[in-house]
């Protein structure tokens, strides 16, 4: 379906929806389609960003699929999350191209190749070949300086893309709110975000679905540490100007370890929930790029370990093209490909934490009462 | 599976909503070999079930999921101020201590509840709601019976019992193409009322049982009520009584469940195809409009009402899952609803003229009222004269029929002819034992799930 059809049939879905409430209790989604009467196509971009995927309201639903009305918010929200992750990316002819099939491996193996074509043009062929060892083992194949004008152009180019989206995606969902984002806003958005507090982590009908919610942070926190890792290596190398590799028991190492650790657990086990998951269930396009990001990330970390294991060897040339080329994929296809996802997603929970604040400051305290795990409530007694 | 197979079960429980979830949980929790027999495919198990969305708790204590305390003698007040007098006042009182053990008793067959939220408030001291609503409950029973090896066959019909003498020994079924012959030592039956049986619904009303639009499952066809009538048990429950709602015309046939709801009525006025209006609609809040109005319409010629408004009564009540039909004049809606134009426009304007002007307020029976026309509206009259001119199409939305068979306090199906001490009877096919006629909401469930459980227990009890 086109983006123009995804919203008409969003738009009739979301009707049924608010005539019924059940699934009020399940997340900010349904809260969110009870704060309005009408939706927009803004209104419905909010909407697929709010929601993570977790499909408890469709095994909820008595009007999905065989019911005439055909009710599926997360299939219809997935299906639109790709159609706009295209529509505000820059430029969105490159997010056609690579947003979600083959970009990655398609650049990877550019870089790959160019990385081999300046090594040989530099260093020459042999390096990549040859066992190196000892401080700066890693420079005498690619130099310090090429790796960090390169990557740090990278940067610019991923985190600028990421800006465009975001600032284009906040002005569409802002467009009717008149109300300031306040601190408080962004900081709920925050906690909200680094708790996937609305994944549901609940067993659906769908085998695992319960594991998504720690695979995800297992991913997500196993990424940040390769992020401090990475970041704290800069610290040695130009503060202390101490070289890279370090020393098995050195905090870069040990946090890029537990990091890629993290990221290997996470993506093997998020691919294969996905792999069981029905068809019906889900959007195929939403499917593969949820796939092909997270195959990417797994490309990375799992090269990145092999750098590790390997570093002290002749094949550490190259498995460091293969992992630094997988990255620098990463980086250049990072504003096109699932990779976004974060952004919008917390964008509209800054955006529904605010609308949350509003509605209630019209209620009592006891109706705010919030219980983020009722099963585990007052009344389980599993003993 | 051979071509007239026979199965050996120790209980046998037919049907596949709430309460024959809990009679069959409750028996397995005595060690005892249970098959659930459900006539619907997968999907649609759980009959009206999966379109429920609270249970009437009695409770001392506030929780998290409950506000406030609902005492034993203000749920009997409750039950006793629907039930239009006739009430079995030891089985309200059974059902009403019993409920406070099903908060603990669903939690621990992996059912899920929510916090009181705005869709929720109005019942949030008396009643608990599922998280999700009707399905994820019947999706929770049905996990947690499978991970007790509980058998369940769907898309399988009951079409006959074996008694013989005082005691049940089989069930001849249907399942696809097979004839199947179940044999067990104890059978429950909760497979709902008849409501979905046109045919049947035509012997008290007639051709106009066609207009009726059915709230839940096309599988409620209340072949198991005709099959224990045949052999004598005791009918119980008003048999051309039904629970109807307001449901908007447009909704399917059936299974259109809570979304064809329609609140519209108290904020403009309502007339019959005849354009003219046949009931007070501003007489009272939402309980007791919300039980009558699918009567009144089942009496209207047609079997059709349309909801009148205008554009500043638009956003007042829950949003429709259709959008209203709209014109910018009166004779414009007329057209477009096929009413009679000028009969529609003389009763509008009669209606505004005998409106007396108060302080609109939807949440108290407020002071605006009419004044000089039959029927009066005595609350929330506002003049109807802001165009664009709104209108909902109104059918009558049958929720449930209330005959069925008598049963005693142990769930106990009682015959006229004979003591028959293996058969147990729970959900809506005896809820006319408790209540001959009237609603209260939520009661339903903990009716189901009260009785399934002491069915499942006396079951279980029977054959030790």
């Amino acid at each position: 379906m086109s983006l123009n059809e995804l919203i008409t049939d969003g738009k009739r879905q979301m009707q049924v929806c608010n005539a019924c409430r059940y699934c009020e209790g399940y997340c900010a989604v349904w809260r969110a389609i009870e704060w309005r009467r009408t939706f927009t196509e803004n209104d419905m971009a909010y909407l697929a960003n709010l929601c993570h995927d977790c499909k408890e309201c469709v095994f909820a639903c008595p009007f999905t699929t065989p019911h005439e009305f055909g009710i599926h918010p997360p299939k219809l929200f997935s299906g639109l999350r790709e159609e706009l992750y295209k529509k505000y990316s820059w430029p969105s002819g490159l997010a056609k191209a690579i947003g979600n099939k083959g970009g990655f491996w398609i650049i990877a193996i550019v870089a790959f190749l160019l990385i081999v074509a300046i090594v040989a043009g530099t260093n020459g062929l042999p390096t990549l070949l040859e066992q190196h060892a000892g401080k700066g083992s890693f420079y005498r194949v690619l130099s310090e300086a090429f790796l960090e004008v390169t990557f740090g152009a990278l940067g610019i180019w991923f985190i600028g893309g990421w800006m465009i989206g975001a600032v284009r995606f906040w002005r569409d969902i802002r467009s009717t709110t008149p109300e300031r984002v306040q601190g408080v806003d962004i900081r709920k958005a925050i906690t909200y975000a680094l708790r996937l507090r609305y994944l549901g982590d609940e067993e659906t009908e769908e085998p695992f679905s319960g594991h998504r919610k720690w695979l995800h942070h297992s991913v997500f926190y196993g990424f940040l540490l390769d992020v401090a890792s990475t970041t704290l290596a800069a610290v040695y190398a130009h503060i202390f100007h101490i070289q890279a590799p370090y020393p098995f028991y050195h905090p870069v190492v040990i946090l890029g370890t537990l990091g890629g650790i993290g990221i290997i657990i996470g993506t093997s086990g998020l691919i294969y929930i996905k792999s069981r998951s029905n068809d019906a269930n889900s959007n195929k396009n939403a499917k593969r790029s949820g796939n092909a990001f997270s195959i990417s990330l797994l490309t990375i970390a799992v090269t990145g370990m092999l750098v590790l294991i390997c570093r002290d060897t002749a094949p550490m040339g190259i498995i460091l093209a293969l992992h630094l080329s997988s990255v620098a994929s990463l980086f250049f296809t990072a504003p096109y490909t699932k990779f976004v996802h974060f952004i919008y997603r917390f964008l509209a929970l800054v955006q529904y934490a605010q609308e949350e604040r509003l509605a209630e400051s019209h209620l009592t305290p006891k109706v705010r009462k919030e219980n983020s795990n009722p099963y585990r409530g007052k009344f389980a007694n599993r003993g | 599976m051979a071509e007239n197979d026979t199965h050996h079960y120790d209980i046998l429980v037919i049907g596949g909503g709430n309460a024959a979830l809990a009679a069959a949980l409750q028996a397995q929790e005595s060690g005892a070999k249970v098959l659930i027999i459900e006539r619907a495919p997968q999907f649609y198990r759980g009959g009206n079930s999966r379109h429920t969305r609270d249970f009437r708790i009695m409770h001392a204590y506030e929780n998290d999921y409950m506000m406030g305390a609902y005492t034993e003698d203000e749920f009997m007040e409750d039950l006793r101020r629907v039930a239009g007098g006739e009430i079995d006042e030891s089985l309200a009182h059974l059902i009403i201590t019993k409920s406070a053990e099903l908060p603990k008793w669903l939690s621990n067959q992996g059912i899920r509840w929510q916090p009181p939220l705005s869709g929720t408030l109005h019942l949030a001291r008396t009643n608990m709601f599922m998280l999700g609503g009707g399905r994820a409950m019947m999706n929770a029973y049905y996990r947690t019976a499978s991970a007790r090896k509980i058998n369940i066959w769907y898309e399988s019909l009951v079409e006959d019992l074996v008694i013989e003498g005082n005691q049940f020994t089989a069930a001849q079924v249907r399942k696809g193409n097979k004839q199947i012959i179940v044999h067990a030592k104890a059978v429950v039956l909760a497979s709902g009322g008849f409501e979905a049986n046109i045919a049947w619904l035509k012997k008290y009303w007639g051709d106009a049982a066609d207009n009726f639009v059915i709230r839940g499952t096309p599988y409620n066809q209340g072949n198991m009520i005709q099959i224990l009538l045949k052999y004598g048990a005791e009918p119980i429950g008003e048999p051309d009584a039904f629970h109807a709602v307001a449901v908007d015309g447009r909704a399917p046939k059936f299974d259109g469940g809570i979304v064809t709801r329609l609140d519209s009525v108290p904020f403009g006025i309502v007339v019959n195809r005849e354009g003219k209006r046949f009931y007070d609609e501003g007489e009272d809040f939402w309980p007791k409009r919300y039980a009558i109005w699918g009567g009144l319409i089942a009496r209207q010629p047609g079997q059709v009402a349309y909801s009148i408004i205008d554009s500043k009564a638009l956003s007042k009540f829950m949003p429709s899952v259709f959008d209203p039909i709209v014109a910018d004049s009166l004779d414009e809606l007329a057209d477009r609803l096929g009413l009679p134009s000028s009969q529609l426009q003389s009763t509008v304007q009669a209606f505004n003229h005998s409106v007396h002007q108060g302080t609109f307020d939807p949440s108290t029976l407020d002071d605006c009222y009419t004044e000089g026309i039959t029927p009066p509206k005595s609350h929330w009259a506002v003049q109807i004269d802001e165009a664009p001119y709104y209108a909902y199409p109104l059918r009558a939305g049958i929720t449930f029929t209330y005959l069925g068979v008598r049963i005693n306090n142990k769930a106990n199906i009682q015959f006229n002819n004979r003591q028959v001490d293996n058969m147990f009877a729970a959900g809506e096919m005896v809820a006319g034992n408790v209540l001959r006629r009237g609603y209260l909401a939520g009661f339903g469930l903990t009716m189901g799930a009260v009785l399934g459980r002491i069915a499942g227990e006396e079951a279980a009890n029977v054959i030790k």
